[in-house]
């Protein structure tokens, strides 16, 4: 949608919310917040449930993620000024259609670059509905790994990839492992592995612990050959999750 | 890094969607088909047996209305075999100061007006060295005198091979059918970034 709500480009997986709905939408989020393009994924769902949700009034210019507007949950989210919205009449996980429409925009920042538009969209419009179909299938999320989206969906400007063996290729929508391609080759094989920590303390002027945290990141760097299988091992005496371990 | 012999006890960690999480569940094994190139294994916390690297004593006197005196101690308390780098640590002073006098035995102090403190930098600093910064600090009358909100003293540093949490990687065993060798690499680091690493005064 532009300011004025045009849907830029819109699929249907199930066909249980009316195309009235972007309407719906508009009236309710676009014209509550400052004007701005809309872009609808109509991603719809049947109705099982509705989401229990109740319009909260707009605090300080602030919407929710979620509304629920004529029996159909909305949840979008927002990349420059244009919307993702997820239209459903079921009751889904909304953290589940949040991931997706966060990874939606990152496979469409990968194909369009990092700041694309609405022009950008409206002239990519077969690769947009590949992509679409390719990342979900009546409703439910499928593959959604940049790395092998381009494997075979090669239009725009990925274009300069090499064609793959159809074999390949369906070992990889149906295995289970679609963050790696198959067939990597590495003349060195090499792992860089990087443990950062980052300290949080807070003594008070008596010199008692107030706060005291260690938030730890272990980033891998691997350049390996093949599909090799990996065995990590931290400290000897490692307690994980001493919690659940009670 | 003497701690890391005994036991870390990490609260909560997550890992990358390529970790076996069925596998971690039964033994606590961490095992992947990793992705090619960078990526984030896990991340984790812990709250327990954290080996502060700096113990910071910080002596504050007001004396009277004009004046203040400023000790404090830093001693680096991990192995004299590393050192931190780009140690900065903020002493905050009321905003109606004067000037200050600073001395410090080792890195360079200033009061900086803008900051409403005074900066004291380090630019390498060794395992187990001790540095002291005394400042005298001189205040304008004001008209309506203000209690000083006093503000937590802060620390901004790096220590490279070191970790805080005693976390270390023991070993990573790549196998694949071909059976190559691999080379591997592991770098320590522990941050503390701005504001994070404070003592009320």
């Amino acid at each position: 949608m532009n300011a004025k709500g045009d849907v830029v480009i819109s699929r249907q997986y199930r066909g249980d919310v009316s195309v009235t709905a972007a309407e719906a939408f508009r009236l309710k989020i676009v014209a509550a917040k400052e004007t701005g393009e809309l872009l609808l994924y109509l991603l719809q769902l049947q109705l099982q449930l509705q989401l229990i949700l109740t319009p909260t009034p707009h605090l300080s210019g602030t919407t929710p993620p979620v509304a629920n507007v004529e029996n159909s949950s909305f949840l979008y989210t927002r990349h420059l000024n244009l919307y993702f919205v997820a239209v459903t009449r079921s009751n889904v996980n909304p953290a589940l259609v949040f991931e997706y429409l966060k990874q939606k925009v990152l496979i469409l920042k990968a194909y369009l670059g990092d700041k694309f538009d609405e022009s950008n969209i409206r002239n990519n419009m077969t690769l947009l509905y590949e992509l679409l179909d390719e990342t979900m299938d009546f409703g439910y999320p499928q593959n959604c790994a940049i790395d092998v989206l381009r494997l075979y969906i090669n239009l725009g400007s990925v274009k300069q990839q090499e064609i793959v063996e159809p074999s390949q290729l369906t070992s990889q929508i149906t295995g289970a492992i679609d963050w790696r391609r198959e067939g990597i080759r590495h003349k060195k094989n090499e792992v860089y592995i990087d443990v950062l920590e980052s300290v949080n303390l807070l003594l008070s002027s008596t010199g008692n612990i107030l706060r005291n945290e260690v938030t730890g990141q272990v980033m891998m760097n691997t350049k390996l050959t093949g599909m090799p299988e990996c065995k990590f091992g931290l400290n000897d005496k490692l307690v994980i999750d001493k919690e659940k371990k009670r | 890094m003497s701690s890391a012999k005994s036991g870390v006890e990490i609260d909560d960690c997550t890992f990358h969607r390529c970790v076996r999480l069925g596998k971690f569940d039964a033994d606590r094994t961490i095992t992947f088909v990793p992705p090619d190139g960078e990526f984030e294994l896990m991340r984790y916390r812990v709250t327990d047996n954290v080996n502060l690297p700096f113990r910071i004593i910080p002596n504050i006197a007001e004396n009277g209305q004009q004046r203040i005196g400023i000790n404090v101690k830093v001693a680096a308390c991990f192995s004299d075999k590393l050192f931190a780098t780009h140690f900065v640590l903020k002493i905050p002073v009321p905003a109606n100061t004067a000037r200050a006098k600073i001395r410090t035995s080792f890195g360079r102090a200033k009061y900086e007006p803008e900051q409403c403190a005074i900066i004291w930098r380090i630019k390498k600093f060794n395992g187990k060295q001790e540095c002291e910064l005394a400042a005298d600090v001189e205040l304008m009358q004001l008209v309506r005198p203000k209690a000083w909100s006093r503000p937590p003293i802060s620390a901004e540093f790096q220590v490279p091979m070191f970790t805080s949490s005693g976390v270390h990687v023991r070993f990573l065993r790549v196998y694949d059918k071909s059976g190559y060798n691999t080379n591997r690499w592991v770098r320590y680091i522990t941050k503390a970034p701005a504001e994070a690493y404070s003592i009320r005064i």
